[in-house]
């Protein structure tokens, strides 16, 4: 399982975080580090303990075990309000009493330690506005605003204060598919823009994948693997990451010997497919590392499934199948594929003919090199 | 059909105001009897204004009233945060909702007779051991609280329903003390309904005649305006000059009411739920 650790000194450091709720476990002992300027995803199904661990993060919840480090400055008990972080919350939790102006003052407003002349908090709030396209907005109530408009006051509310650290709770929760994704891409560009830290809990892949740095896969109170959206997705720990993201196939390979000069690589003969590949294995040394004649668990995504009719071409390097469905989901068709050892595969290939159920099929993988999951985590 | 509907809320109407219209009517009688119309005067608001009986009764009236609706205010909110703040623990939060509820749907004459036996068997002679006196004042001003409490705790409970807990998270996140998250965040959105619990316990204070009539201590010459109105019963003949009292009584319930609804209304956001 990879630490997530990295070269440079981190913004957010946790170590050994753990949280009991009675007889409930949330959170088994979290490792993390953030570095600034992250775009940082906390990924997990709900009660997975991610919104916990932001709570604790927070300051809403107190660790049972564990540090908290924020830019080097040991957090732990620092109280909420003066941690340097602030938060958008899932359902915004703007102040309806107060103007959208008077919403994004209120943190520079309440702070008087940071004491800031009249003048600097209007030129603040309305960059804030300006920022995230609120201006001609200033003088709204919240119960005034769309749903995409009520994210955009939060985000600068929470903005304003100036945190080295925002942390991001599920904000998509509440927004149609369209404006999802407009929001996130306005999201990520800001992040960009500011060269702020976000940690952003979603229990939502695509999101995570689409917007993120790094992932965490939190699962049970326990990180999973932390990497980039490309680790979690292509190359999963284990099994259980794998199978966060659906549809994914797992075929059996026998190995057969060692690729010299590259030590986590082997070839391997895949029976489903009745071809020979090469594979990448957890590293030598670890207790699940490849012996030859040990069985592997290959992981290949449907978009790395290539399939072709029968009679159109005969590659040597593919296998016969059976297409048994197929779903049409505009840009791309999604078949389920018998193949002849009996093992069903999912496939999904934009662009192409259309290809019948029942029809006869030849796969082949698209990648050179696949994946080993590792073995001992069925 | 709609015309029928027409039809109904114009006989409502009539039915509930047509005798609050009736007294208004004959406050301006020119009869000597407050049960006849006849003619036009302004004379009965001038005997009324000027007879020193009405003018200490309105005084005890509005001083038991104004007094009795700060304390039913500060008690119902706090209750009203305690229930707010219980609703998780579901036996607590309903105990408390319904033992705040309970003196507004209790029948006022059973109220104030234990009133009466409570003060007088138990609180009057407890404090006479101290050496204190529980005077009539101080007596229908507790039994006004006991029934203003409901009222204040179910309109900022109604407020409050709609209040969102993360608010005072997101404050707190924001950098403000939690008394601070209280006063610029909680508060000014419940304010409207202690507004209207405050108003509303200034009428009900005004219009309760069994439980003042209980507690205060007879002959002391304590007179709220029913217990003048009742006085008045038997010892003469009524004259309009009850009517001028009831309507000016009338008058300020009245707005007392009005201006808890006008309140409610301008004190909220636009666009705000509720």
């Amino acid at each position: 399982m990879s630490t997530g650790t990295l070269g440079a000194p981190p913004l957010l450091r946790v170590c050994g975080l753990r949280k009991r709720f009675g007889a409930q476990e949330v959170l088994k002992g979290v490792d993390l580090e953030v570095a600034q300027g992250e775009f940082f995803s906390l990924l997990g199904a709900s009660g997975c303990g991610k919104t916990t661990l932001l709570r604790i993060l927070a300051g809403f919840e107190t660790a049972d075990e564990g540090t908290l480090e924020i830019g080097g400055v040991n957090a732990t008990h620092t109280p909420v309000q003066e941690r340097d972080l602030n938060l958008v919350f899932q359902n915004y939790a703007l102040f309806p009493h107060m103007t959208v102006y008077e919403n994004v003052a209120f943190g520079l407003k309440v702070r008087k330690k940071k004491s800031i002349t009249r003048q600097e908090l209007n030129t603040r709030v309305e960059n804030m506005l300006e920022l995230t396209r609120m201006s001609p907005f200033a003088r709204r109530y919240p119960g005034q605003l769309s749903g995409g408009q009520q994210q955009r006051v939060a985000l600068a509310r929470a903005l304003a204060p100036h945190p080295s650290l925002l942390l991001l709770d599920e904000p998509m929760g509440a927004l149609d598919a369209g404006l999802r994704q407009e929001m996130q891409r306005e999201l990520r560009a800001l992040q960009r823009r500011l060269g702020l830290t976000f940690i952003y809990v979603t229990h939502d892949q695509d999101e995570a994948l689409a917007l993120s740095d790094r992932i965490a896969l939190l699962h049970e109170g326990a990180l999973l693997q932390v990497g980039t959206p490309e680790d979690i997705y292509a190359r999963p720990a284990s099994r259980a990451v794998a199978a966060f993201f659906p549809e994914g196939n797992v075929l059996m390979a026998t190995v057969r010997a060692p690729v010299p000069g590259q030590p986590h690589v082997v070839r391997a003969h895949c029976s489903g497919l009745g071809v020979e590949v090469e594979a990448t294995v957890a590293p030598s040394g670890a207790p699940n590392a490849p012996q030859s004649q040990n069985t592997l668990h290959l992981l290949v995504r449907p978009e790395r499934l290539h399939i072709l009719c029968k009679e159109e071409s005969r590659q040597s390097e593919s296998a016969d199948a059976r297409v048994e469905s197929v779903s049409y989901l505009g840009r791309e068709r999604r078949y389920v594929v018998r193949l002849a050892n009996g093992q069903q595969v999912v496939v999904s290939q934009n662009g192409g003919a259309p290809i019948a159920p029942g029809e006869a099929v030849s796969v082949s993988f698209l990648d050179a090199r696949l994946h080993a999951l590792p073995a001992g985590q069925l | 059909m709609r015309h029928a509907l027409k039809v109904h809320v114009a006989l409502v109407t009539l039915f509930l105001y047509a005798p609050l219209v009736v007294l208004v009517v004959y406050s301006f009688s020119a009869s000597r009897f407050a049960l006849r119309m006849e003619g036009f005067t302004l004379e009965w608001y001038r005997r009324a204004l000027s007879n020193p009986a009405v003018y200490k009764a309105v005084v005890t009236s509005f001083s038991v009233a104004f007094l009795s609706a700060a304390l039913s205010t500060g008690l119902g909110t706090a209750l009203a945060l305690a229930i707010h703040s219980l609703r998780r623990a579901k036996v607590a939060g309903k105990a408390l909702l319904a033992m705040g509820a309970f003196p507004l749907l209790a029948p006022e004459i059973v109220l104030g007779l234990g009133l009466l036996l409570f003060f007088s068997r138990f609180l009057r002679p407890s404090l006479l051991l101290w050496g204190l006196e529980l005077g009539s004042f101080p007596s229908v001003v507790a039994g006004h609280v006991t029934l203003g409490i409901g009222y204040v705790m179910y309109t900022v409970r109604a407020r409050l329903e709609h209040f969102d807990d993360a608010q005072l998270l997101a404050a707190h996140d924001l950098g403000a003390s939690r008394p601070e998250a209280f006063w610029t965040v909680m508060f000014p959105q419940i304010l409207p309904g202690i507004i209207a619990g405050a108003c509303l316990s200034l009428a009900v204070s005004l219009d309760d005649f069994y439980v003042s009539y209980f507690v205060s201590v007879g002959g002391s010459g304590f007179q709220t305006l029913p217990l003048y109105f009742w006085n008045l019963q038997g010892r003469q003949a009524l004259t309009p000059e009850i009517n001028v009292v009831s309507t000016l009584l009338l008058g300020f319930s009245f707005l007392f009411v009005l201006s808890a609804f006008v309140l409610q209304k301008w004190l909220r956001a636009p666009g705000e739920v509720t």
